[in-house]
């Protein structure tokens, strides 16, 4: 399981979301609304014998403009949303991986939070993604 | 001598290498008893019987045809079958114990929040040979 290659495709599957500007790589600069597939929170190696298989949780961000507007909460809700044209959980659940065996949404345990980037302050949702692929390749 | 992780770990059923689908190898021999000991003794006499085992396998299923768990070892439910436990890996000198086995059991677990997994248990049947591969 290759990381770089990963989180590629776990861009390619959010890219899927009309109007969402996907960033597979910790961006320090963003339009939003904006979706950035983060750096491993953890990795754990050898889940089988012989390199079978690892595992790895990568945070998801998504990022909408300001912080107090209504449409922002709109959209961001429309992102949360477990299914539907929007659903981060519906795009990446539904991608298509050939760098890992399995891609999971397993939730946003923080909700939603206000976060500064390059000193604008928006509000985002982080998802847990749950990958799991051989350790070997 | 040293210590050996056990993620070098590694088991072939049915002559199929099934170890990268395979977290948990529990390799269990014992032997039968008698008890030997005749009036006048002053303490239990015993005598070696018949050996026995099992082994219990546990891990996370994979679809792989042929080599995944379905493949290799609910394929062969209720079947005696060829095994090799090699406790250290693969490698020229490594200890392997070979025997047969009876499947006794396999189990898929399901489990919304996780992985696929898998676990069965075998009976060995016969002798256990130790050597080094």
């Amino acid at each position: 399981m290759r990381l770089a290659g990963v989180m590629d495709e776990i861009g390619a599957a959010l890219a899927v979301i009309d109007g969402l500007r996907v960033f597979p790589y910790s961006a320090d600069r963003i339009t939003p609304p904006a979706g950035i597939v983060g750096w491993p929170d953890s990795i754990d190696y050898d889940m089988t014998f012989g390199r079978g298989s690892d595992s790895m949780v990568l945070p998801v961000w998504v990022v909408v403009g300001k912080v107090d507007a209504r449409s922002t909460r709109d959209t961001l809700a429309a992102y949360l949303d477990g299914s539907g044209p929007s659903s981060v959980k519906a795009a990446i659940d539904g991608g298509t991986y050939t760098a890992c065996d399995s891609v999971t949404v397993t939730g946003a345990p923080h909700g939603v939070e206000s976060v500064s980037i390059a000193g604008i302050d928006y509000l985002a949702a982080v998802f847990n993604v749950e990958v799991t692929g051989k350790g070997g390749v | 001598m040293a210590q050996v992780h056990g993620k070098v770990g590694a088991i072939l059923i049915a002559t199929k290498d099934c170890s990268a689908y395979t977290d948990t190898i529990e390799f269990d021999q014992s032997a039968d008893s008698h008890d030997t000991t005749t009036f006048g003794a002053t303490g239990h006499v015993y005598a070696g019987g018949l050996t026995d085992g099992k082994v219990s396998l546990k891990g996370t299923y994979d679809n792989t045809a042929s080599v995944g768990p379905r493949g290799a070892i609910q394929a062969n439910l209720g079947l005696v079958v060829a095994f090799k436990y090699r406790p250290e890996g693969i490698g020229t000198g490594k200890p392997e114990s070979t025997f047969n086995v009876l499947v006794t059991g396999y189990k898929e677990s399901v489990a919304v929040s996780d992985m696929i997994k898998w676990s069965a248990d075998l009976n060995i049947s016969g002798a256990v040979t130790t050597a080094a591969q």
